[in-house]
């Protein structure tokens, strides 16, 4: 299984390159996707790697169909995945739902630059937050994974995989274009020391009645894939565990509530923060992705000025930590939020900080540098 | 801890990118330091500016964009013009191509001029331009080390080895005798 | 003297879902019979139910996925053919037909369907054209013959219809038919063509809708309609693409036959070939 794959080692890499080597590690063997900036390497670099370990590379005609062929990859059980930017994902909104709404483990990594509309596409942007979490209509929990370095390019796609495949759904990696683009140095570790998920599958035999592939025994049923003989129904509209759609509030309740709660009744084993700087800090950054590249540095000068600043870094932006930024605010003053965005992730913070919230709201097309952070700091210190 | 923030600032075609990755290669794989690399183009598919951004750190870096360089390598005048233009005015060196560049309204700042490109183009390449100028880069400052750059150059280009080390020579050579300091 | 005798199975039962009997389509809805044949296609191809597998988008048409007791996959509005490609690559032994009305695959889903004939992936198409979207309410779509009343056309379309054949043969399609529900046997020969031939394998399925279109455009039973398929239809395998469009007021001949049945290589033909290179290339120079 290893043959082909990325050596362990030490690297110097493109971020989105790293990317593609760790969904390769994860078992990815197929991608399908639509060009755009600033994504397009992934695309690539897919396209020369997939074919070498024997794995599926498609370039569709559009993000729609990208994202719908590899819903349908992923139903014959093979693990796949797309990637892309701002207006594709868009496109992919309602695939993503049927994703959801069908329990299809997938990865979308999005690679954010500026919005709205075509906006600066060579440019980074932070503006897909609300999307990831809202984009596709009716209710589900997304998971989303925000990288700040190239080793997290690499190391978040992995256990975006990982987490698609434990709990059958769509997953995003939520880049950004400074990260994608950016190249940094990368350790491969020994491929039998990463840890890799793959779905379960039915353990009962093919052909006996009354067999339930979405069975309410399971919080994560296991996954019969084409094929297989089970003779599945897999619908996007509301279904009962057998499959079959049905139109009534029961089994509306019931499909519903499953699909969000296997996310929300694990949410703290998903969580997944970095404390920087926190023990007594009483201005806490809450950031991610790129942003909290500038916040280490604002957080460090701001200390050795003697502001007591710290920052809560979001790794996993969705589920939300909701618990965690919660505590973290009952021993601060100030929550400052920099992002790349007109005020997103200040939302969920507000609602549960028990201090005072400040947004840092900058527009895309640049990274708000430490100097503009420390700016922030040193006003709400006052 | 040791942060250099170096812009490589040229046109495409010149190697610019290249020469990001070594430098940041040598830094990573051969002195076990932390570097980013973060590079900028013109909106010409051929032709237009091209920009390498590098951060070196001894220790893991926290911002890795460059905002005001410590090392600038201009290799075009609009590298030169648009790095002043745009206030990321080299706080501690420029190194340019004396041949490419003008530098008579610069000053207040160590200056180090040779002519990369011709010096390249009597080796018979001048895409290995950038070779020099990191032969050069190595001479007058202390990034990283000259066998750094060396080990990265013979890994990429092993069918030419002997001609980019000869190439990165000529810039250390040239730096010795070139360097001014206004 | 026979006894009266309570039939208490279908011979086709093995491959329905009875337990969602009854079906959602209207008295005198040609989709049923579509089903029908696409079922005895399934026992007639030696190949195994298990290794069947059906895709279908949203619409009256699509339902039949829900109905068929295989692997059965009921995607979003549109977008069958894009999941079905996904399918087939992972999985070539798998026998994947798409299945979805004319407002879903050529309308909302035209630029999926071009290009997934473009490409020649190894699946089979059936398009039932019902002329009108059904389960929104009967509005026109893009195979709506120019005049028609509509909900959503009271003074009558005044848009173009698809000449759908002449579209899929001019995209290079290996296997391009069609036929009417009033042509069960022919029909069912096809769907068997189809699951033979190696590449995109379409057959268009005129279809009567006696709710949604006939009701307004002279048509209001489903019988109607099939009298007037059995009246105006003309078999010709050799006919002339460009003439094949559709008219159901004047009463036009409707073409229908094999129009076009060759060989050619498929998408996963040749990507079978692009891996095992890549992937001898690959161990050779590491």
């Amino acid at each position: 299984m290893t043959e082909g794959l990325i050596p362990p080692g030490k690297y110097f890499m493109q971020g989105n390159v790293a990317c593609v080597e760790a969904a390769l590690i994860a078992g990815c063997r197929f991608f399908a996707g639509y060009p755009i900036t600033p994504s397009s390497e992934i695309l690539q670099w897919m396209s020369y790697r997939l074919p070498q370990v024997g794995g599926h590379f498609i370039q569709m005609e559009d993000e729609i169909a990208s994202i719908m062929a590899v819903l349908g990859a992923s139903n014959a059980g093979v693990k796949s995945m797309t990637a892309t930017s701002g207006p594709g994902f868009s496109l992919m909104q309602e695939g993503i739902g049927f994703g959801m709404m069908t329990e299809t483990p997938c990865v979308i990594v999005n690679v954010q630059r500026g919005g709205p509309s075509t906006g600066i596409p060579t440019l980074v942007g932070q503006g897909d937050v609300m999307q990831a979490r809202w984009g596709s209509h009716g209710d589900y929990e997304a998971i989303v994974y925000a990288p700040n370095n190239v080793q997290e390019m690499f190391d978040l796609t992995i256990k975006a995989f990982n987490a698609s495949e434990e709990y059958r759904q769509p997953v995003v990696l939520l880049a950004d274009q400074v990260i994608s683009h950016m190249y940094g140095s990368l350790t491969v570790p020994p491929h039998d020391e990463i840890k890799i998920v793959n779905r379960k599958l039915p353990c009962v035999p093919p052909n006996i009645p009354d067999f339930k592939p979405f069975d309410a025994k399971y919080e994560v049923p296991p996954m019969a894939l084409a094929g297989m003989g089970y003779r599945v129904h897999v619908t996007g509209l509301t279904h009962d565990e057998r499959g079959y759609p049905y139109y009534t509030h029961e089994v509306s309740t019931w499909c519903v509530k499953h699909l969000v709660s296997k996310v929300r009744n694990n949410a703290k084993k998903i969580w997944e923060v970095e404390h920087f700087m926190l023990e007594d800090a009483d201005i806490v950054l809450i950031s991610y992705g790129i942003t909290s590249r500038s916040s280490y540095q604002a957080v460090k000068i701001a200390r050795s000025e003697g502001i007591k600043a710290g920052m809560l870094r979001l790794i996993t932006l969705w589920p939300f930590p909701d618990e965690i930024v919660k505590k973290v605010s009952e021993q601060a003053k100030v929550i400052v939020v920099p992002e790349i965005n007109m005020g997103q992730i200040i939302h969920p913070v507000r609602e549960v900080a028990e201090c005072l919230v400040v947004g840092l709201s900058w527009a895309p097309g640049a990274v708000p540098t430490p100097d503009v952070i420390l700016d922030t700091i040193r006003y709400v210190s006052r | 801890m040791v942060r250099w923030d170096i812009s490589l600032f040229g046109s495409g075609g010149q190697g610019i990118i290249r020469g990001g990755q070594i430098l940041s290669e040598a830094a990573v794989l051969e002195e076990g330091k932390d570097a980013t690399l973060t590079i900028a183009y013109g909106p010409e598919q051929v032709g237009g500016w091209s920009r390498a951004d590098v951060v070196i750190s001894d220790e893991p870096i926290d911002f890795p964009l460059v905002t005001k360089p410590d090392v600038l390598v201009a290799m075009s005048q609009e590298g030169l013009d648009r790095s002043w233009k745009e206030g990321r005015v080299p706080k501690k060196l420029l190194i340019y191509d004396s041949e490419l560049v003008n530098v008579s309204k610069i000053g207040g700042i160590k200056m180090v001029g040779l002519p990369a490109t011709k010096i390249a183009e009597q080796l018979g390449r001048r895409v290995i331009a950038n070779i020099v100028m990191l032969g050069a880069l190595s001479e007058v400052t202390d990034i990283v080390r000259r066998e750094s750059l060396l080990n990265v150059i013979r890994r990429k280009f092993p069918k030419a080895l002997e001609l980019n080390e000869r190439a990165f020579m000529e810039g250390v050579k040239h730096a010795k005798e070139g360097a001014t300091t206004v | 003297m026979p006894k009266e005798v309570l039939a208490t199975k279908h011979p086709d039962d093995e491959l329905i879902r009875t337990d969602r009997m009854p079906h959602i389509w209207c008295p005198g809805c040609g989709i049923g019979i579509v089903m029908k044949c696409y079922i005895k296609a399934i026992k007639k191809s030696g190949i195994p139910p298990e290794r069947h597998v059906v895709v279908s988008g949203i619409g009256c048409s699509s339902r039949l996925s829900g109905y068929v007791n295989i692997d059965s996959y009921h995607t979003t509005h549109g977008r069958a053919i894009p999941f079905a490609i996904g399918m087939n690559l992972v999985k070539p032994e798998l026998e994947i037909t798409v299945i979805a009305g004319d407002g879903d695959l050529v309308t909302i889903g035209g630029n999926h369907f071009m290009h997934a004939i473009r490409r020649n992936h190894d699946i089979n198409v059936i398009l039932i054209n019902n002329f009108i979207y059904g389960m929104t309410g009967g509005q026109y779509g893009a195979t709506t013959p120019l005049g028609s009343k509509a909900s959503s056309a009271p003074y009558g379309t005044i848009d173009n219809p698809l000449n759908i054949p002449l579209l899929v043969a001019s995209l290079g399609a290996p296997f391009v038919a069609r036929w009417t529900t009033f042509h069960v046997h022919q029909l069912t020969d096809a769907i068997l063509k189809a699951m033979k031939i190696n590449g995109f394998a379409f057959i268009e399925v005129l279809s009567p809708c006696p709710t949604q279109y006939g009701e307004d455009n002279n048509f209001p039973t489903g019988l109607d309609m099939m009298k007037y398929f059995k009246k105006t239809c003309v078999v010709n395998h050799e006919a002339d693409l460009r003439t094949v469009d559709i008219d159901l007021k004047s009463g036009k001949p409707i073409v229908v036959g094999n129009f076009v049945h060759k060989e050619k290589p498929s998408y996963n033909d040749m990507e079978r070939k692009l891996i095992e290179d890549a992937m001898r290339e690959r161990k050779l120079h590491g």
